[in-house]
């Protein structure tokens, strides 16, 4: 007869049915075969309290490495052109110039990845070793522009000579 | 001045009631004392255990982040035939392997199928189409000019539109 005050009523908790929400568990997406180091839980470092730090200012990595990315965009754009409007073969000094803005070009390009992909904070040393196996391919990607430009006839020759079928090889365009 | 009284005072009940409204309060959970360092290992372990919220398989195709990620994926795979092929040239003058144009050019023109010639040939013409005019509409964007929504969005169709002219135009010059 006398009903219990609501806030002695017994409430009964349901378990939140997670399907409910789409919610993902914890990133667990990382690059196969590549160790990587512990992180702090929920990405939390320290106490909340703590004011947070940020990086030291590093104009060398940060403003001038931006510059130099555009400069080598820019400067592709005629070295480029150029053999796409003349078609036929190019100056050596022409292809020589292209080769290498080019090799600069996606040196960064593949850096950016690198840094994107393979972060420091989660892989560490293997960082390093990607971004020095960059490297190592890099050079070898100079002696092979130096063999092209002085004994064959450089980059351009050969993505011509692969791109136009045979019988038209002595076509000029 | 002021006394608080709770529901169970017997302050504010009458004689009769006194007996049928004091009932003891059970809760559902236990509570028991922890100090500060186990109190934070605590915490640590539960957010260890969080799950994150959605983000790239909920985010709602756009042109934005299409295009961009064309971008990044039509360079890495340009980057990657640019280095293998200085590589290849490199390491085989480095090392005398003998390597040089007119057997690479042999064998690509010998041992390629047709249908292989034409998906590279195809696929490397639209992509670098593609990779140049999303180049230059970043190039713009480093200017100043067209960095609102509209303007994306336009330079962007026009990307696309540029992509299959040229790209077609290169297409047929190895066909």
């Amino acid at each position: 007869m006398f009903t219990r005050p609501a806030l002695l009523r017994p409430v009964f908790r349901s378990t939140t049915n997670r399907a409910l929400f789409h919610t993902t568990k914890s990133n667990n997406l990382t690059i196969p075969f590549l160790s990587t180091l512990p992180q702090a839980p929920g990405g939390v470092k320290g106490d909340v309290n703590e004011a947070f730090v940020p990086p030291p200012v590093d104009k060398v990595h940060g403003s001038y490495h931006w510059d130099f990315e555009r400069v080598l965009a820019v400067s592709l754009i005629p070295l480029v052109s150029l053999p796409l409007a003349s078609g036929a073969g190019i100056p050596v000094i022409a292809d020589t110039l292209l080769s290498s803005v080019l090799l600069a070009h996606c040196y960064v390009g593949f850096q950016s990845c690198i840094i994107d992909y393979i972060p420091k904070r989660v892989y560490g040393k293997n960082h390093n070793y990607a971004m020095y196996l960059l490297t190592l391919g890099s050079l070898f990607s100079i002696a092979g522009i130096y063999h092209l430009e002085t004994k064959e006839n450089g980059l351009i020759g050969v993505l011509t000579s692969c791109w136009k079928e045979e019988s038209k090889t002595e076509e000029k365009k | 001045m002021f006394k608080f009284v709770g529901l169970n005072s017997t302050a504010t009940k009458s004689v009769a009631m006194k007996r049928l409204t004091t009932v003891s309060t059970r809760r559902l959970f236990n509570t028991e004392s922890t100090s500060t360092v186990q109190a934070q290992k605590l915490l640590e372990a539960q957010r260890g255990a969080r799950p994150i919220s959605p983000h790239l398989t909920i985010y709602q195709p756009q042109l934005t982040w299409y295009l961009s990620s064309v971008h990044r994926v039509s360079g890495v795979f340009m980057g990657f035939v640019f280095f293998g092929t200085t590589i290849a040239f490199g390491v085989s003058s480095l090392f005398n392997l003998g390597l040089n144009t007119e057997k690479l050019v042999k064998y690509y023109h010998e041992k390629i199928p047709a249908w292989f010639d034409y998906t590279v040939k195809g696929g490397f013409a639209y992509i670098f189409a593609f990779h140049f005019g999303n180049g230059i509409r970043h190039l713009i964007w480093d200017t100043g000019k067209a960095f609102t929504i509209p303007g994306i969005y336009k330079t962007g169709y026009a990307v696309l539109a540029l992509t299959a002219v040229a790209g077609s135009y290169l297409f047929s010059l190895g066909v």
